[in-house]
């Protein structure tokens, strides 16, 4: 008999460890192929957003390759490791390394071949119904089905490369097996835990205080777009979810310890658990931080899409608005009162504010959109914004309004020089920092705008050439969604060549954009749908990743948890003792990575929200991150129920 | 007094109809007296693990009657076996069936911290067992970081510690060396001496049988003869081994 045969046989007899791997394996190819059909079917290149829609699905691509490295990964160490018993006896028999390196080979090609082909082959049939439901979900009209060769090529290279890295690492892994180590190791025998409390509460103490300090830096704008300060943290919260996991079971049994009476009553289940969670910790570790992507991931654009209708309230605060200067944008009273009266909806309030656009310089080399910053007077800034202000002579306010994090090169404290004419005057920054502007940033388009005390905003007007004082419009109505006729008309006349500008608009006035709450709405549902669409595919792909490490687990534990029960069940405990432990301890497995999980999810959903500049938001997306946490909660309910009956099922089977 | 009467025990694995149901027990029948230290002796698949089993509640007869300490337990429910289990019985089995998780300790008291007995109660009586087995200063070490012969004495004081009606012991000595072997069997000599306590010990280890003060020997699932022993442990080891060899199979092995 030659080792080939041995390998086949093998092949039959152990054909449930192999299916786990070769499903997981074939998954993730038909997953990975499916997306790839989109991303070449030329019917989309030739739709109105092919760019947005080939970067959707892009990013989704590169996460599914990342996934699919992980979770091929994982079933195949996991395939590796339920075996360890035969090899172990293999090699008692007297194979070499050698040998074992080779029947690891064989089935792994088997297994590789015979996934791919199956992955490709499902992904093939059921691309038309996904492209038909990607479609309908993202709005394409005109997608025709199509499969394009390239398809083909990236899945294969793509899932070659991953196999061959699997490969390389198995055989590595391989090399170093001793006979000892893999019979002792599928026994897996429980070790014994050390008695120390001090691991486990520093390790929370160090979550705790990461976690806190995290939340702390996000409301700092000068600190939570410093990557110096940020990995350090995430690292930290990691370095503490991990060591919390590997150690908190032994300080909470030398805690109980302390109370004998509490401690025996609970001794089965404490036991139970600690060991779980020791032989576990890599598994739970990384359960953890799947789920707090999950509710990253699936709460974030799920709160934004929900909130679009409010978050387009607070980028565009004014129904419809613009800046006229530089010579665009120019119109009459009686046009703008003419294209509002044919308007379905009422106008309601009308404003016209005048700034200057002045060239600016900084120490640090700021620039802006435009080469040029809006310039507003004080009592002009103070009066429609509601602050108080009082700057002196020679003092500037930046009030920032872009989204993106950071001071963009103005900071408090620093000089700022401003250009009107021929003239440059410097100006002390007293603050720069995020406030609320006359009219949305992006009438003018720049990231902050500057107030200056009344006398020296005079003084700059006067030597200000005449094309750069500028004017907002700003216009309110009864109700902005009528506001769709009304907006139209405008554009067509402001987009006219007009007498100033004969031979049509230049870069900069092109930039001088209409403004309409309508449109940001439109933009940003259609923009958070696209961002729904790749993360909630994330965020499921996580989910079933993260079900599938628990699924893993439990099946590999059946059979020493069936001993361990038998053992029990022979000096006499019942039925519904025995299901009692395993519940919890059960429990405890599925519902702890989902604890810390969401912790950290909420930490890293509060850092980005400040970081883009969401405080208006925040209660709201907070909320919105509890209703998915909720439902992952429920979702995990059920997964536990399903798997804790087919799980106690089968280990109190002999009771 | 009678602590143990099984009645015509039969027990086939497989389903009654099946053609390839096994008779592992066929109509077995003895009963055990108070203070008696009885060794059931077979050669391999004769049944004895599957009576110690069925006389125990771990497994179901067939049919038949066992009663132990005046209860029948084959018309007890599952619960109620277990319970019955832990409050009433003792157990030693071949593989030490101690917990890896728990301190000795921890596994002598498992029967009665299952029994929710007072921790007092349970501190006491551990103290007691284990000091008289020689345990109680490794009380706190794991299975597997003490050796054999200390698992099997951790077993043995588990087995009395809720003061059973009935030690049943499978194999006891069938992991262990000669030496540990020998200790172990003089603990059940003492256990059965000084706390009187009744043993029903199968083994297939003619050494073992030894210290017993009978032997029943059961062959194709049913009783085949039975031997008491006179005092005299070398006698005694002398005959078991005739029986065995009249029994067939098994002398060449030992
Ligand atoms: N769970 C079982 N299912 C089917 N047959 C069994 C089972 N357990 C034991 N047997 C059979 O019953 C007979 C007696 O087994 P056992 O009681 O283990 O013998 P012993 O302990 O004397 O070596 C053997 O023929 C064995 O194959
Ligand atoms: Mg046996």
């Amino acid at each position: 008999m030659k080792f080939k045969d041995i390998a086949i046989k093998n092949f039959k007899v152990n054909l449930k460890k192999y299916l786990s791997y070769f499903l997981c394996s074939g998954f993730s190819v038909t997953i990975f192929f499916m997306y790839s059909t989109i991303l070449f079917n030329r019917s989309i290149n030739d739709s109105g957003d092919k760019e947005i829609i080939n970067m959707v699905f892009y990013i989704s691509l590169v996460v599914i390759a990342l996934f699919s490295i992980f979770f091929i990964n994982y079933a195949h160490t996991a395939f590796i490791k339920s075996r360890y018993k035969e090899f172990g006896i293999y090699m008692t028999l007297g194979m070499t390394t050698k040998d074992i390196r080779k029947i690891i080979l064989i089935e792994n090609l088997l297994i590789i071949f015979s996934s791919l082909i199956s992955g490709l082959v499902t992904g093939l049939l059921f691309s038309r119904l996904f492209q038909m439901i990607v479609a309908s979900i993202l709005d394409i009209e005109n997608l025709s089905y199509a499969i394009n060769s390239f398809s083909f090529v990236l899945s294969i290279s793509l899932f070659a490369f991953i196999f061959l890295i699997v490969l390389i690492f198995s055989r590595a892994a391989a090399s170093k097996f001793e006979i000892g180590e893999l019979l002792k190791k599928s026994r897996e025998n429980e070790r014994e835990i050390k008695s120390r409390i001090l691991p486990g509460i520093l390790g929370i103490t160090v979550l705790a205080l990461s976690l806190i300090s995290f939340v702390c830096i996000s409301e700092y704008d000068e600190l939570n777009s410093n990557m110096i300060v940020v990995v350090p943290h995430i690292l930290v919260i990691f370095a503490g979810g991990y060591m919390t996991i590997s150690f908190m079971g032994m300080a909470v049994m030398c805690m109980m310890k302390k109370n004998p009476k509490r401690y025996f009553k609970n001794l089965l289940v404490l036991t139970e658990i600690t060991h779980k969670f020791n032989q576990n910790k890599k598994i739970i570790f990384v359960l953890s931080i799947l789920s707090s992507m999950i509710v990253f991931f699936v709460a974030s654009p799920f709160s934004l899409y929900s909130l679009s209708e409010k978050i387009s309230g607070i980028n565009q605060p004014h129904h419809l608005e613009f800046a006229s200067v530089y010579n665009a944008n120019k119109i009459n009273e009686q046009t703008l009162e003419d294209i509002f009266k044919e308007s379905p909806t009422k106008l309601k309030s009308e404003t016209k504010v005048e700034f200057l656009s002045l060239k600016f310089k900084t120490d640090e080399n700021a620039t802006d959109i435009l080469g040029a910053k809006p310039v507003i007077s004080q009592s002009r800034y103070n009066q429609l914004t509601k602050s108080n202000l009082s700057l002196q002579k020679g003092e500037v306010f930046n009030a920032i309004t872009a989204w993106q994090p950071g001071t963009f090169g103005i900071s408090k404290g620093k000089t700022l020089s401003l250009t009107a004419g021929e003239t440059s005057v410097n100006f002390h920054v007293v603050d720069s920092a995020r406030a609320p502007w006359v009219s949305s940033g992006n009438s003018f388009p720049s990231n902050s705008g500057l107030v200056l005390n009344d006398g020296d905003y005079a003084a700059l007007k006067e030597k200000i050439i005449s094309t750069n004082i500028g004017t907002y419009y700003i216009f309110d109505f009864d109700n902005w969604k009528g506001t769709g006729k009304a907006i139209e008309s405008l554009k067509a006349e402001l987009n006219q060549p007009n007498k100033q500008n004969p031979l049509g608009l230049n870069e900069s006035q092109k930039m001088l954009t209409v403004l309409s709450r309508l449109e940001t709405y439109d933009t940003l549902k259609r923009a958070y749908s696209m961002f729904m669409f790749v993360t909630t595919v994330m965020g499921i792909l996580f989910f079933i990743a993260a079900g599938s490490v628990l699924f893993f687990k439990q099946y590999t534990e059946i059979g020493s948890a069936k001993e361990k029960f038998y053992k029990l069940f022979k000096i006499g405990i019942t039925k519904k003792e025995a299901r009692k432990i395993l519940s919890k301890e059960l429990a405890v497995t599925f519902f702890a990575p989902l604890i810390f999980g969401s912790i950290m999810g909420y930490a890293f959903i509060y850092f980005m929200t400040h970081l883009v500049g969401g405080q208006d938001v925040m209660t709201e997306f907070m909320q919105n991150a509890t209703k998915v946490v909720f439902g992952y909660f429920v979702f995990q309910a059920g997964f536990f129920l399903v798997t804790r009956k087919k799980y106690v099922g089968e280990v109190l089977e002999k009771f | 007094m009678k602590v143990l009467n099984a009645k015509n025990i039969t027990k086939v694995y497989g389903g009654k109809e099946n053609i390839n149901s096994t008779k592992a027990l066929n109509g077995v029948e003895f009963s055990i007296e108070e203070g008696d230290f009885v060794g059931i002796m077979g050669p391999s698949g004769s049944g004895k693990t599957t009576l110690l089993n069925i006389l125990s509640g771990i497994d179901r007869p067939t049919s038949g009657t066992i009663e132990i300490a005046e209860k029948n337990i084959e018309s007890m429910s599952k619960d109620e076996l277990a319970l019955f289990r832990r409050q009433k019985l003792g157990f030693v089995f071949q593989e030490f069936n101690l917990l890896d998780s728990l301190t000795l300790k921890e596994n002598i008291m498992l029967p009665m911290i299952l029994d929710k007995k007072d921790q007092n109660l349970m501190e006491a009586k551990c103290k007691e067992i284990m000091s008289l087995f020689e345990i109680y200063d490794i009380g706190d070490k794991y299975p597997h970081s003490v050796s054999g012969g200390q698992q099997q004495r951790a077993a043995v004081s588990r087995s009395l510690v809720n003061g059973p009606a009935i030690v049943f012991a499978d194999e006891p000595t069938g992991n262990l060396d000669s030496k540990s072997s020998n200790a172990v069997m003089k603990l059940f000599t003492k256990i059965n001496t000084e706390l009187k306590s009744t043993i029903l010990m199968v083994t297939h280890d003619a050494f073992a049988a030894s210290f017993c003060k009978r032997i029943i020997f059961i062959k194709d699932g049913a009783v085949n003869m039975e031997i008491v022993s006179k005092g005299d442990p070398k006698e005694f080891f002398e005959r078991i081994l005739d029986c065995l060899a009249v029994l067939g199979g098994e002398k060449n092995e030992i």
